[in-house]
């Protein structure tokens, strides 16, 4: 553990190639965008229950998000199991960083995404942040939720409905912003990865 | 030039499935080519135009009647272009339909760069006219 921790760590302290940087940017947001897309795309369309949310668990070990999610919980491990919901925000949240990343941003701006276009994804992004302070702090008490003690499971279930889908219309706002990131790198021949 | 042209052409038609069909993840292969994503995609494109535009005029322009009315759309133009913008920063769109605010502000948009649009092609011909 405590190697991949010291590996993780030479990784942020050596500066990379600015080019190869952005590269590995530009993957996370693309996967970023990806992995939003199938939730929102499962969620819209196979008419799932929309307790997946927290009821599937995720292991974080993405490589390019691994990062991310160590920040999320303070931890030193390099591999967690979240629910999907916070995985889905600590993806999110990721894709903010890189698209406000000074440098990033100004890279951003040569493939014609304007300061504007990031304005838009930054109050994307805060609405959604609004919606995750809701939703976030009920879906905790699942955690410690006892079957006797008030609130119950059942209670904190019907609790969840009504932060959830705020959140994933605010999620949907926001993937809506990541798909104009993305065009706008993949219009620009220099920026694909392929 | 052309670009613009062509941009103007791409917004036109991301209105119209707007207006028709409003965001949908299944009306779509690939999620970039959905037309809030799309049309977006084309704003800074335009922007760019209507600064080109600020620098004709009545002097500069080849037309002393038809610089002002070409100013003038380009003008009207673009603060439709700034409510298009405010209205994304206030209430980003999700998969849904757009809210009533932002979908009169991108048609008003859309129909004022239509006008501009025709002014600016009418430009070589009375050019050539006048010639």
């Amino acid at each position: 553990m405590a190697d991949q921790a010291e590996s993780s760590g030479r990784h942020w302290k050596d500066p990379p190639d600015t080019a190869d940087s952005f590269l590995q940017q530009i993957a996370v947001l693309q996967e970023g965008k990806q992995e939003i897309g199938v939730i929102l795309r499962v969620l819209h369309e196979a008419d799932l229950p929309l307790n997946l949310l927290e009821n599937n668990l995720v292991d974080v070990h993405v490589p390019d998000l691994r990062g991310a999610a160590r920040a999320r919980s303070g931890s030193e491990q390099a591999d967690e199991t979240v629910r999907l919901a916070v995985y889905l925000h600590t993806i999110a949240r990721e894709c903010r960083n890189i698209v406000e990343d000074r440098r990033f941003n100004e890279f951003l701006r040569t493939v014609r995404y304007t300061k504007e276009n990031t304005e838009v994804l930054l109050a994307a992004f805060n609405e959604l942040a609004d919606a995750w302070s809701a939703y976030q702090p009920v879906i905790n008490r699942l955690d410690v939720a006892e079957w006797g003690e008030r609130p119950s499971p059942d209670q904190i279930w019907i609790a969840l409905k009504r932060p959830r889908r705020e959140y994933i219309d605010a999620l949907g706002a926001y993937y809506v912003q990541l798909l104009n990131v993305i065009n706008k790198l993949e219009a620009d021949p220099n920026a694909r990865r392929d | 030039m052309t670009e613009a042209l062509r941009s103007a052409d791409l917004i036109e038609q991301c209105t119209i499935a707007l207006r028709s069909r409003p965001l949908s993840f299944t009306s779509a292969a690939d999620d970039t080519q959905l037309p809030i994503v799309s049309l977006q995609a084309q704003l800074p494109v335009i922007q760019g135009w209507l600064d080109h535009l600020a620098q004709i005029n009545v002097i500069s322009g080849p037309d002393i009647r038809w610089a002002p009315r070409l100013s003038d759309a380009r003008d009207t133009t673009l603060l439709r272009l700034h409510f298009v913008m405010r209205s994304l920063r206030r209430d980003p769109p999700g998969p849904g339909p757009l809210n009533s605010q932002l979908a009169g502000d991108i048609q008003k948009f859309a129909d004022a760069l239509r006008k501009l649009r025709q002014l600016a092609t009418q430009q070589p011909l009375a050019s050539r006219r006048a010639h």
